[in-house]
C-alpha cells in the first residue's frame, strides 16, 4: 500500500535525524538522568559498591543548602546574571559591526578577517586559562606596564588623581571586560559573515536603485536575511557566557564537586543553574521575537525578489 | 547645468566621505587587531625568549637572547610527537563524523516542520546548556561500565557491562550519535542554515523524481558548503582545544591540552634535579601553548579563505 | 567536483579510524641504575610481604625523572613491587579521583593536601591505614600522622619533606643596616613575637620623605603562621570527640592573630604582597617562606646577590615547646585501591628513602640538595625539623571559606580590628562551614 505523502515527509524528517536522537537517549538522557538523581540524593563513596545514594531527610535538601545556607552562590548568581545583561547586546551589537566591516571590499581583507578569528582558538580550553591567568594578573618576572589589560597602573593614577574608590574600580572592571569581549566575539562575527555573505549583492544594488539610503538598506535587506543567525548568536553568547570556563558560577560548582567532593550540592546547583538560565534564554528569545523576525514561529518570509 | 553642478559636488561628498571612512575603519581595525592579538604576541614572544630576558626590565617584545630552546625542551619531556598524533586523529575524525551527523539532525529540525520540531529544537539547546565539566562523573560511570539496559549484559553473559574508556571508538561513536563537542552548536548553525533555504529548490528537486534522500545529497548538501565548513572549523578547535571531554574518556591517552594542563608541575618536577631558573618555567609553559595551538592556528587560516570563497560560489547566491 | 571531496573526507576519515586502532598509548617504567643505599629490615617491612609480586598504580605528572626511576628499580629490587604509572597533572587528578573510587580503578597511593584532607577524609576518598602500620616504627612522623588522624585512625602518611615555613631574611641589608641578626638572637634564646616585631620594624625603610615605604620589614603569604606558631589553630582536632572543631577564640590562637595584626598596624608587614618577587629587589627585609618554595620555585640562592640568613620561626610566648608551622603534603591510600599494601610499601620506600638518603651520602639525593641551599642553611633547617612538632591548618578545606577569608584576614590586616573582635564575629561562621564540609 503507498504511504501518503505527508506521512512520507514525517518518517524521512525522523530518519535524518535519528542518529541524533540515539546519541541522545544512549547518552544523553543517562547523564542527564543522572544528575537529577545525584541532586535528590546524597551521593557517598563506599568500598562496597563504589558509590551509593543515601535518601535525604527532605527532598530538596540539596537545594536549600544551595540557596539558603551556601552564601557564596547567590552571590556568584546574582552578579553572572547582571554581567549578562549588557554582555548580550554589547557582543550581538559588536560582533555584528565588524562582520559587516569584513563584508566589504578594502584591500587586506583577508588578513582582516584571519586576524579576527583568530580568538575562537583562545575561546575554550586549557590554553586560554594559562593566557589569561599570566594577562590579567602580575606573573614572575613581568613587569605590569607590559599587561596592558592587568589596570593596575590605570587605576593607581586615577586613584592618585583623587577619584571615588568605587567609581575606579568599575571603570577599571569594565577595562578588563572590554578585552574579555572582543575575545568572546570569535564565533558570533564568524556566524554573522556567514550570513552576510549569503546576501546577493544584486539586492543592495536593486534598493539603492529605488532610492534607499545606507541605513535604510540595512533594515530592508541585510537584517532580515541574518536575523535567523541573530537568534544563534543570542543563544551561543548567552550559553557561553553563563557556563563558560571562566565564569564564576561554574568554578564554584566544580569547586564544590572536585575540591569539597560534594556531588549531589554541586549537581543541585547545576541543574537550578540551568533553569534559571532556560528561564532566562526563553524570555530574551520570546521578547526579542516581537521585534526581530527569528522564523521560529512565523513562516520564514523572504524579502520580495 | 545645475545638475551636472549637482552631481558634482555629490561626488565629491561621496568620495570624501568615503575616504574619512577608509581611514577610520583602518584605525579602527587596527585597534581591535592589536587587542585580538595581543595574547598570540604575547606567547610568541615569551616562548622564543631565554630564561635570562625575563628579569631584564628593558625588554618587552623583542628579546635580546633569541632561542628555540623552550621548544627542545617541550619535545623531550612533553611527547609532544605522540600527543599531537593523538589530537589530530581525534580531531580530525569526530569533527568530520560531527559534521554529517549534526547537518542531517538540523535539515531535519529546519525543514520537515512538525509538532515535534519545536521540542527537538529545545532539547537541542537542552545540550547545549549542560557543560561537559559538570557530566563528567556521570559519564564515567556510565561509560566505564556500559550496558544499555541490560542487552549487553544479556549477551557476554558477564555480570557488568563493557568498559569503554580509554580507547579511541569510543570518542568517535559518541561523535557518531552527534553527541560530540558542542555538537548542539553545530546542530543549531544547520538547522538555521536549511531554514533559510529557498522551497523552490526543493520543489524542484521533487518533481524531477527525487525521493527525500536523493534530494538531501544531491542538492542540500552541495549547496550547504559553507555551513559544513564552518562547523568543521569549529569541531576541530573544540576538540582540539578541550580538555574536560578528554579526560573523561582517556587516561592513558594524552591529548595535547591535557598535557598542556599539568605543564607547570610537570616541569617543576623535570627541573627538580638541576638548578634551574624559576623564570623557564614561564617561558617553556609559553612555548608549550604555542606548539599546541599552532597546528591548528594553520589549519584555520588557510581553510578560511576557502569557506568565503565557497559562499560566493555556492550558487545560492545570485 | 563535489564527489571528489566527499570521498577525499570519506577516505580521511576511515584512515583516521584505521590509525586509531593502530596506535595504542600505553604506560610504562623503566628500569634505572640501582643506588648504592644500605638499609636495614624493619618491622614494617614485614607487613609488606603480602604484596611481593604485584603491581602498583601511581600518579606521576609528566615524565617520571631518573630519581624516581632509581627509586622504582630499588622497589622492586626490595619488596617485589612493580609500578604502573598513570600521567596526571594535578587537576585532572582531583577532578577525577572521585570518578575512579566510584568505578573501582583508583591509584593505590595518591597525595592529598592540607586543603583536601578534610573533605578526602570525610567524604569517604581517603581509607584508614592503621592495619598497614607499624606505628612504633621510626619513619612514621607522629605530628605529621597526627594532623590526619581521625577519631583514632589514621589516614595520611609523611613521606619526606615537609614545606615549613621559616623567615629568611637579607643578611647585607640587615649589616649595613646594623640591625641586630636574627640567627644570633635565636641561638641565644631571644628570639620572640616582640623581638621580631621589634626588628620588623627597625627593618622597614623608608623614602627621603619619611611616608613611602622602600623596604617592607616583614612579608608572607601564609597569615596563619604566627598562629600555628603559637601552638594554636583555627580549626583543631579534638582528641577526646575525635572530630574537628573550631579553636578559633582560643587563648593562643589570639595571640597569634594580634601578632600580624600589630606588624600591619606597625607599617612593617603589607598584605597586598607576598614577597617572593619583593625580596631579591630590596623590597623585603624578612620573607616567610618555606624551603621548597625559596629554592625550589623562586631560587633565590642562585638569583640574588645579597647574603641571604635563615631562621625558624620564633616560639610563641603561650606555646609551650617549640612548633613548626607547615604545609603539609602526605600520601594516602584511596578507597577501592586494589593493593593498598603495595600502595603503603611505595609509601614507606620513598619517606625511608628521602630520610637516608642525603644521611648516607647516596650520590643522587646529595646532588640534589647540595645544588639548591647551602649545607648551613640546610642544617639549620633540619635542627629545627627535628625538635620541634610539626602543625599544620586545615583552614583551606572548609567549604566557602574563600568568600570568609576575606572580610576574616582584611579585619585583621587592613582594618586593625582587634582580634578578639574578629573571632567573636567568626566563631558561629567557622562551626557551621565546618558542619557542612564535614557533612553532618
Amino acid at each position: 500500500m503507498k504511504m501518503s505523502n505527508v506521512r512520507k515527509r514525517k518518517i524521512a524528517g525522523w530518519l535524518f535525524a535519528a542518529p541524533w536522537l540515539v546519541g541522545m537517549v544512549l547518552l544523553f538522557s543517562q547523564s542527564l538522568y543522572s544528575l537529577i538523581r545525584y541532586s535528590f540524593t546524597k551521593l557517598t563513596f563506599d568500598s562496597v559498591s563504589g558509590y551509593t545514594f543515601a535518601p535525604l531527610g527532605n527532598l530538596f535538601d540539596n537545594y536549600k543548602e544551595a540557596f539558603m545556607v551556601d552564601t557564596i552562590f547567590p552571590q556568584r548568581l546574582i552578579t553572572s546574571l547582571g554581567e549578562m545583561l549588557y554582555r548580550i547586546p554589547v557582543i550581538l551589537v559588536f560582533s555584528l559591526f565588524i562582520a559587516i566591516v569584513l563584508n566589504q571590499d578594502f584591500k587586506g581583507r583577508g588578513l582582516a578577517r584571519g586576524v579576527f578569528f583568530l580568538p575562537i582558538i583562545l575561546s575554550s580550553g586549557v590554553v586560554s586559562s594559562i593566557i589569561k591567568t599570566a594577562l590579567t594578573s602580575m606573573s614572575l618576572g613581568t613587569d605590569s606596564s607590559t599587561n596592558i589589560f592587568s589596570p593596575t597602573v590605570l587605576t593607581n593614577a586615577l586613584l592618585e588623581y583623587g577619584m571615588p574608590d568605587k567609581l575606579v574600580y568599575t571603570i577599571s572592571g569594565m577595562i578588563s571586560d572590554v578585552s574579555d569581549l572582543i575575545w568572546s566575539s570569535g564565533v558570533p562575527i564568524l556566524i554573522f559573515l556567514m550570513g552576510l555573505l549569503t546576501i546577493p549583492t544584486t539586492y543592495y544594488e536593486v534598493a539603492k536603485v529605488e532610492g534607499a539610503t545606507g541605513w535604510e538598506a540595512f533594515w530592508k535587506v541585510t537584517f532580515p536575511v541574518i536575523s535567523p543567525y541573530i537568534l544563534v548568536n543570542l543563544i551561543y553568547t548567552c550559553i557561553d557566557g553563563f557556563v563558560s570556563f571562566d565564569n564564576s558560577v561554574m568554578q564554584y560548582i566544580m569547586d564544590v564537586a572536585y575540591d569539597n567532593v560534594k556531588y549531589s550540592l554541586s549537581s543541585a546547583m547545576a541543574l537550578s543553574y540551568f533553569v534559571i538560565i532556560i528561564v532566562i534564554l526563553v524570555a530574551v528569545i520570546l521578547l526579542t521575537s516581537l521585534f526581530i523576525p527569528y522564523g521560529i514561529k512565523l513562516g520564514r518570509k523572504k524579502e520580495g525578489n | 547645468m545645475q545638475n551636472i553642478k549637482k552631481r558634482g559636488e555629490m561626488s565629491l561628498l561621496y568620495y570624501g566621505g568615503k575616504m574619512v571612512w577608509s581611514v577610520l575603519r583602518f584605525i579602527f581595525l587596527v585597534e581591535m587587531a592589536f587587542i585580538v592579538l595581543y595574547p598570540f604576541i604575547y606567547m610568541l614572544s615569551m616562548a622564543i625568549r631565554a630564561p635570562e630576558d625575563m628579569y631584564d626590565m628593558s625588554i618587552v617584545w623583542v628579546p635580546k637572547h633569541f632561542t628555540f630552546d623552550n621548544f627542545k625542551t617541550l619535545f623531550e619531556h612533553l611527547n609532544y610527537e605522540s600527543a599531537l598524533f593523538n589530537t589530530a586523529i581525534i580531531s580530525v575524525g569526530c569533527s568530520l563524523l560531527q559534521m554529517v551527523v549534526c547537518a542531517m539532525a538540523g535539515y531535519s529540525i529546519g525543514r520537515f516542520k512538525s509538532k515535534g520540531s519545536g521540542l527537538l529544537f529545545g532539547l537541542v539547546i537542552l545540550t547545549i546548556l549542560i557543560p561537559p565539566q559538570l557530566t563528567n562523573l556521570p559519564n564515567y560511570i556510565l561509560l566505564s561500565d556500559f550496558d544499555f539496559f541490560g542487552i549487553i549484559t544479556a549477551i557476554t553473559g558477564s555480570g557488568t557491562g563493557i568498559n569503554l574508556l580509554d580507547q579511541y571508538p569510543t570518542i568517535y561513536l559518541v561523535a557518531a550519535l552527534g553527541q560530540g563537542i558542542r555538537s548542539g552548536m553545530a546542530i543549531l548553525i544547520f538547522t538555521q542554515y536549511f531554514k533559510g533555504i529557498p522551497d523552490e529548490l526543493e520543489q524542484a528537486a521533487m518533481i524531477d523524481g527525487c525521493g527525500y534522500f536523493k534530494t538531501y545529497t544531491r542538492i542540500m548538501v552541495p549547496n550547504a558548503g559553507a555551513p559544513s565548513l564552518i562547523v568543521f572549523i569549529l569541531s576541530m578547535v573544540w576538540y582540539w582545544c578541550d580538555y574536560y571531554t578528554m579526560v573523561t574518556y582517556f587516561t592513558n591517552i594524552r591529548t595535547l591540552s591535557v598535557n598542556l594542563s599539568g605543564i607547570k608541575t610537570a616541569l617543576q618536577t623535570v627541573f627538580q634535579t638541576e638548578a634551574y631558573s624559576p623564570y623557564k618555567i614561564v617561558t617553556v609553559e609559553q612555548a608549550a601553548c604555542v606548539l599546541c595551538i599552532l597546528p591548528i592556528l594553520i589549519l584555520f587560516l588557510s581553510l578560511q579563505k576557502k569557506f568565503v570563497n565557497s559562499i560566493i560560489n555556492s550558487g545560492l547566491v545570485g | 567536483m563535489k564527489k571528489r571531496i566527499i570521498s577525499v573526507l570519506s577516505l580521511a576519515l576511515c584512515l583516521c579510524m584505521l590509525m586509531s586502532f593502530a596506535g595504542c598509548g600505553g604506560g610504562g617504567n623503566s628500569a634505572g641504575k640501582v643506588g648504592d643505599l644500605v638499609l636495614e629490615d624493619t618491622a614494617q617491612e614485614k607487613l609488606f610481604e603480602s604484596a611481593r609480586g604485584t603491581t602498583i598504580t601511581h600518579i606521576v605528572e609528566g615524565e617520571p625523572n631518573d630519581y624516581t626511576k632509581t627509586i622504582l628499580a630499588e622497589l622492586e629490587q626490595r619488596y617485589g613491587i612493580k609500578v604502573k604509572f598513570m600521567k596526571m597533572g594535578y587537576s585532572e587528578y582531583t577532578s577525577k579521583i572521585a570518578q575512579m573510587v566510584a568505578t573501582g580503578s583508583p591509584p593505590d597511593t595518591a597525595v592529598m593536601t592540607d586543603a583536601l584532607a578534610l573533605n578526602y577524609i570525610y567524604a569517604n576518598i581517603a581509607q584508614p591505614l592503621n592495619d598497614y602500620m607499624d606505628l612504633e616504627d621510626k619513619y612514621w612522623d607522629k605530628d605529621i600522622l597526627a594532623q590526619f588522624t581521625v577519631d583514632g585512625k589514621i589516614y595520611g602518611v609523611n613521606t619526606g619533606d615537609v614545606d615549613t615555613f621559616f623567615i629568611y631574611y637579607n643578611k647585607t641589608l640587615f649589616e649595613e643596616n646594623n640591625i641586630e641578626d636574627p640567627y644570633t638572637l635565636y641561638k641565644n634564646g631571644e628570639w620572640t613575637f616582640d623581638k621580631l616585631r621589634e626588628i620588623a620594624k627597625k627593618a622597614t625603610l623608608y623614602e627621603d620623605d619619611n611616608k613611602t615605604v622602600k623596604c617592607h620589614g616583614f612579608a608572607t603569604w601564609y597569615r596563619e603562621v604566627f598562629v600555628l606558631a603559637n601552638g594554636g589553630n583555627i580549626i583543631g582536632l579534638n582528641t577526646d570527640t575525635g572530630m574537628y572543631e573550631s579553636v578559633v577564640s582560643d587563648k593562643k590562637t589570639v595571640t597569634g592573630l594580634n601578632m600580624i595584626k600589630n606588624l600591619a598596624m606597625d607599617g612593617s608587614f603589607d598584605p597586598a604582597i607576598a614577597g617572593y618577587a619583593e625580596f631579591p629587589k630590596r623590597e623585603v627585609a624578612m620573607l616567610c617562606e618555606r624551603p621548597a618554595n625559596v629554592v625550589g620555585n623562586y631560587d633565590l640562592y642562585n638569583t640574588m646577590d645579597d647574603e641571604i640568613g635563615v631562621v625558624p620561626l620564633p616560639k610563641g610566648p603561650d606555646a609551650d615547646k617549640a612548633y613548626a608551622a607547615s604545609n603539609m603534603i602526605v600520601n594516602y591510600v584511596p578507597v577501592n585501591a586494589k593493593n593498598p599494601v603495595g600502595g603503603m610499601a611505595w609509601n614507606y620506600y620513598w619517606l625511608r628513602r628521602e630520610t637516608e638518603g642525603y644521611i648516607q651520602k647516596d650520590a643522587a639525593a646529595v646532588a640534589r640538595i647540595g645544588k639548591m641551599m647551602n649545607e648551613e642553611h640546610y642544617g639549620i633547617i633540619n635542627g629545627y625539623l627535628d625538635e620541634a612538632t610539626k602543625i599544620s591548618s586545615k583552614l583551606d578545606s572548609l567549604m566557602g571559606w574563600s568568600n570568609y577569608s576575606a572580610s576574616f584576614w582584611g579585619g585583621l590586616v587592613n582594618d586593625g580590628k582587634s582580634a578578639e573582635e574578629v573571632v567573636a564575629t567568626m566563631d558561629n561562621t567557622l562551626k557551621s562551614a565546618l558542619e557542612r564540609t564535614i557533612g553532618k
